[in-house]
């Protein structure tokens, strides 16, 4: 893995790294993929590897019915609260386009 | 006299009731004790201020005659884990001052059975780690050496509980975060089949492996929090009930013998096969199981853990809660608040999950990944129709000390190379003491059930502390 690589998944992640911290993290990523790259050596059958997570393991899918528990503006408050900026009744960002 | 210091929450009740002891007084014993002995621990990183009211309830509840198992019961609540109104951080600058709008669902069930809240204890950022140096907040120590740590990431709540600081507590174990601390804090620690207790209210790390769970004195006491917070809830698609596999007369154990002969402290096999001649003396069968899978299965969980965390903690973006930090534009905000707001593990992760969940790597690693843990599943599956449980070491070493593997993060990996497959399979899993070494340490003994079946564990683990635990 080269920096360049690293660069890419740190904007996948959305994680800002400083420079020394890149040359760090590059030798720690190399030895924990070094590691876990020995699930290359289980003897799986190729029917193993396939099917999405889950898939044949006796998992269920759980429904619900779609409804709308609560009243328009109910919890507004208690969620704007935690918000780190707001406008009125609006979480405030900024602007996209 | 009542000796508060060797009270279970079983023994708490008998004194509770009759007027011995009332949860005021418990509680100030507890709040004294956490003054005097917490600074050199720092297994909580706050007291709450109503604990003394909480407890004044349940003495009026007491007088009126109302019983119940956990009634006036004093409990520690991990950091990760929502109590309406008061801070949950998950030891994370993220969500330092982020205060919980509800309650988790598993304390909801124990303010209904009476339980007082003292206060939330220190963790792994985000549950990442196993010492619980991770936490933004300083590390929690041993209270058997104060130079050594308490194991992770739940190591306040079991160094609460090894302390004497509270009577029980909660943790939560992701592949060994309760019974790796446990185990070095000499407690009694249970992590729940998968949709055993509901998750509602638990910050989220990876959620096809995460279980809230009990840390306790004894193994009587973790079965009755078990049972007061476990049970299908509306609010986590993933609770469920079923049936459990019944306790056998004789237990037949099976022991993966291959998967024992490296990576493991001399002093922790010792005491292991002494624990093995111990159980045979119990008249359990000992079998020798193959579950070849098994020394994949933290490979396979450092490379589905990052995955879903990197899902999960997405939703920390500045945005709607928790730490900000402006940048130029919004995408420059997210990498900001994020860079800023994580520690280096939680990045380091973040990272690692955006690996092996991208175009080019996603069939080498995650994809594979997948297909062992399910062939984990049926190693189990086929272990468990020859035998009742299956029996290892909780950890491959007694508690280590402070800074000795946190600066090499695969070391640290490794502290749960025992743990991480009863999550992977989703299977309940308790560590016992079983002992101590030369220095005094805990050692831990684990014993993992086919699904829904922690009535076998208490059991086996009641006769094993009743014979073998002072």
């Amino acid at each position: 893995m080269d920096i360049d690589n690293l660069e890419e998944l740190g904007r996948l992640a959305r994680v800002a790294m400083s420079v020394e911290e890149k040359e760090s993290l590059r030798a720690d990523l190399e030895k924990i993929l070094a590691y876990v790259s020995e699930l290359k050596n289980v003897p799986a059958g190729a029917g193993a590897v396939g099917g999405a997570a889950g898939a044949g393991d006796g998992l269920v899918n759980v429904w619900r019915e779609d409804s709308v528990p609560r009243s328009a503006g109910e919890q507004t408050e208690e969620l704007l609260f935690a918000a780190p900026r707001r406008r009125g009744g609006y979480i405030a960002v900024k602007k996209i386009l | 006299m009542v000796d508060l210091d060797k009270l279970t929450i079983a023994s708490s009740q008998k004194f509770l009731a009759s007027g011995e002891l009332s949860a005021r007084g418990l509680t100030e014993f507890y709040q004294e004790k956490i003054r005097r002995l917490n600074p050199g621990i720092n297994a909580y990183l706050e007291v709450f201020d109503d604990a003394l009211e909480q407890a004044e309830v349940c003495d009026r509840q007491l007088a009126g005659g109302k019983r119940s198992p956990l009634l006036g019961v004093p409990l520690a609540i991990k950091d990760n884990i929502l109590i309406k109104g008061r801070i949950a951080s998950a030891c994370s600058r993220m969500l330092e001052n982020y205060r919980a709008g509800y309650d988790a669902t598993v304390i909801d069930r124990l303010r209904r059975a009476g339980a007082v809240f003292l206060g939330r204890t220190n963790m792994d950022e985000f549950a990442m780690g196993s010492s619980t140096e991770n936490s933004a907040f300083g590390p929690t120590r041993n209270p058997f050496d104060p130079s050594r740590t308490a194991g992770g990431s739940s190591g306040g709540s079991a160094a609460a509980v090894g302390a004497g600081l509270c009577l029980a507590a909660l943790g939560s174990d992701t592949a060994g975060s309760i019974r790796q601390p446990a185990s070095f804090c000499g407690v009694v620690g249970l992590k729940p089949t998968y949709g055993a207790v509901s998750r509602f209210g638990l910050i989220a790390l990876a959620s096809s492996l995460d279980q809230i769970g009990p840390l306790a004195k004894t193994v009587a006491d973790a079965e009755i929090i078990f049972r007061a917070i476990a049970g299908p809830d509306p609010n986590d698609s993933t609770s469920q009930s079923a049936s459990p596999p019944a306790p056998p007369e004789k237990f037949r154990l099976g022991v993966p013998r291959r998967f024992l002969t490296k990576g493991v402290d001399a002093a922790v096999s010792e005491n292991f096969e002494s624990s093995l001649t111990r159980l045979r003396d119990l008249g359990c069968e000992i079998k020798t199981v193959d579950l070849a899978t098994l020394r994949y299965s933290l490979a396979c969980y450092y490379v589905i853990m990052p995955a879903e965390a990197s899902t999960n903690l997405a939703r920390y973006d500045g945005v709607r809660y928790g730490f900000y930090q402006g940048g130029d534009d919004l995408f420059d905000d997210y990498l900001k608040t994020r860079g800023l707001g994580f520690g280096r593990e939680p990045r380091r992760r973040l990272i690692l999950g955006a690996f092996v969940l991208s175009a080019g790597y996603y069939d080498a690693y995650y994809r594979r990944a997948v297909a062992v843990r399910r062939l984990l599943s049926e190693d189990f599956r086929r272990a468990f129709r020859e035998t009742d449980l299956v029996v290892l070491p909780t950890a491959p070493t007694t508690a280590f000390p402070l800074g000795e593997k946190s600066d090499d993060p695969l070391k640290m990996y490794l502290s749960d190379i025992f743990t991480a497959a009863a999550n992977l399979a989703g299977l309940p899993a308790i560590s016992i003491p079983s002992g101590r070494d030369r220095a005094g340490l805990p050692f831990g003994l684990q014993f993992i059930a086919p699904a829904f079946g922690e009535d076998r564990l208490f059991a086996l683990a009641k006769k094993f502390e009743a014979a073998y635990v002072a």
